[in-house]
């Protein structure tokens, strides 16, 4: 809206002083709508700009996990430097190539790894799952799964159901998980997710080792997370269809 | 909360243990070839006298103990399967205090195989059994939080196998002594001697449980 002012009137200054109120209001009300334009610009933005490695300028009110200026050094390399990173419920995919950092980012998620500088923050339910299946020898998948899940304080009557679920019939699920191959101990690990169902899922190339109905399988979960507002972070090299529907796509260099 | 994760790490391991035992088995076999080829080294008579008897079993006891601890943790880096815990709100904690009780548990199994190798083999007549379980129950009490503290603090060295040995015997050496002695003395039929060296390792038990809780959450990181 623009103000109109008298063309060639001679302003006396208590009439000044009366029309500056105004004036000011106006100014403060336009700053605001300004400003409150280039955050959605910025919302929108958020993903290129992360992509591209910028410091978002603002703060976020709905993020899930956090990372500020997170710096993390690993022997004598620092593998991530002044990193800041907003996860929010929905899909977020890590790419990069090998040595870029995404496990570390993922691991510094997940409090796993010490941050030389900078803050975390994550929420309590945060689950894990890596490259490998993190499974503990000598105990079956059933065992593992019901151990982690009393640990989190979580009933364990859901372990079975998630490992059948997953394929893993009850008469693998009790056996050692060293006797499972390497795609059945991945499945059992990913029904920690239908176990656990925690608030921020962090999956460190989670299509590794499993057969193509374990990975539509993953898909549909990592749907269902994402449209129950869960926050999941997907380290990938390929699976290409979940860029679309993410939230953001972090390009690690 | 916390005890109840402390018992569900230590159960854990136990289960572990159950199912793949060759942490106990390697450490049970070298207590007994230690000790009988210890005993052969120092002779038979010698190795009789309750001094040298004690301090061949107890020697063989912290080479056990490192042994099966370090494999409980390689256990533990096979598929990553520390971090599953490690990622876990308390988990830190739990997975030392655990790991300590339940290790505690297998140093005390190891024991008892190399007690009674020992008493066979050398013929011991020990005058105070009572004081000699209070000894051993000590003992192993001391031993098993300094020996997973320094798995811990070694756990992400390549070199793990051959630094634990190296910076845990040095802090282990007082254990020895006072061990050994107390052992020695609950042989001999020295009650007083026997009550003291146990108090001084529940104290030294005390002492290295409360270091390890307090460093362990970082060592691990």
């Amino acid at each position: 809206m623009r103000q109109r002012w008298p063309a060639g009137a001679a302003v006396a200054p208590d009439l000044m002083a009366a029309r500056a109120v105004p004036l000011a209001e106006h100014l403060r009300a336009a700053r605001d709508r300004l400003g409150r334009a280039r955050l959605g610009a910025r919302d929108r933005e958020h993903a290129c700009r992360e992509s591209e490695g910028e410091k978002p300028h603002h703060p976020r009110v709905n993020s899930t996990a956090a990372l500020r200026a997170a710096t993390v050094v690993l022997g004598d390399r620092a593998i991530l430097r002044a990193l800041d990173l907003e996860i929010r419920p929905g899909v977020t995919v890590v790419r990069g190539p090998n040595g870029s950092g995404k496990t570390t980012l993922l691991r510094a998620l997940a409090g796993l790894v010490p941050l030389s500088r900078g803050t975390r923050e994550a929420p309590r339910r945060t689950l894990y799952l890596g490259q490998r299946a993190g499974l503990l020898r000598g105990l079956s998948a059933r065992d593992n799964l019901r151990f982690l899940a009393s640990f989190r304080g979580d009933p364990t009557d859901g372990v079975g159901p998630a490992l059948a679920a997953w394929g893993i019939a009850a008469k693998s699920a009790n056996r050692p998980v060293e006797s499972l191959s390497a795609g059945e101990q991945r499945r059992a690990a990913l029904a920690r997710i239908d176990v656990e169902r925690c608030d921020l899922v962090l999956l460190d190339e989670p299509f590794g080792e499993i057969d193509d109905e374990a990975a539509a399988q993953l898909l549909r979960t990592i749907r269902r997370l994402a449209g129950e507002r869960r926050s999941v972070v997907i380290a990938t090299h390929g699976r290409f269809e979940l860029d679309g529907g993410a939230n953001a796509v972090i390009r690690l260099a | 909360m916390m005890l109840e994760r402390i018992r569900l790490a230590a159960a854990r391991e136990a289960l572990a243990e159950r199912g793949q035992p060759d942490g106990l088995i390697a450490a049970v076999t070298f207590v007994a070839t230690l000790i009988l080829v210890e005993s052969l080294a120092v002779g038979p008579l010698a190795a009789t006298q309750p001094e040298v008897a004690s301090a061949l079993f107890w020697i063989a006891m912290v080479f056990a103990a490192i042994l099966a601890t370090t494999r409980s943790f390689e256990r533990e880096l096979e598929d990553d399967a520390i971090d599953a815990v490690l990622a876990l709100p308390g988990g830190r904690d739990a997975l030392y205090a655990g790991k300590t009780l339940a290790l505690t548990a297998l140093i005390a199994l190891i024991a008892l195989v190399g007690g009674a190798l020992s008493l066979l083999l050398l013929s011991l007549e020990v005058l105070l059994p009572a004081h000699l379980a209070l000894v051993l129950v000590a003992g192993i009490l001391a031993l098993a939080p300094v020996v997973v503290l320094f798995v811990v603090i070694a756990l992400r060295l390549r070199s793990r196998a051959a630094l634990v040995p190296i910076l845990a015997l040095p802090v282990l050496v007082p254990q020895l002594v006072a061990a050994t002695n107390g052992t020695a003395a609950a042989i001999s039929g020295d009650a007083a001697a026997a009550l003291g060296w146990a108090g001084l390792l529940l104290a030294f038990a005390l002492v290295y449980s409360v270091l390890g809780l307090t460093i362990v959450p970082a060592a691990l990181e």
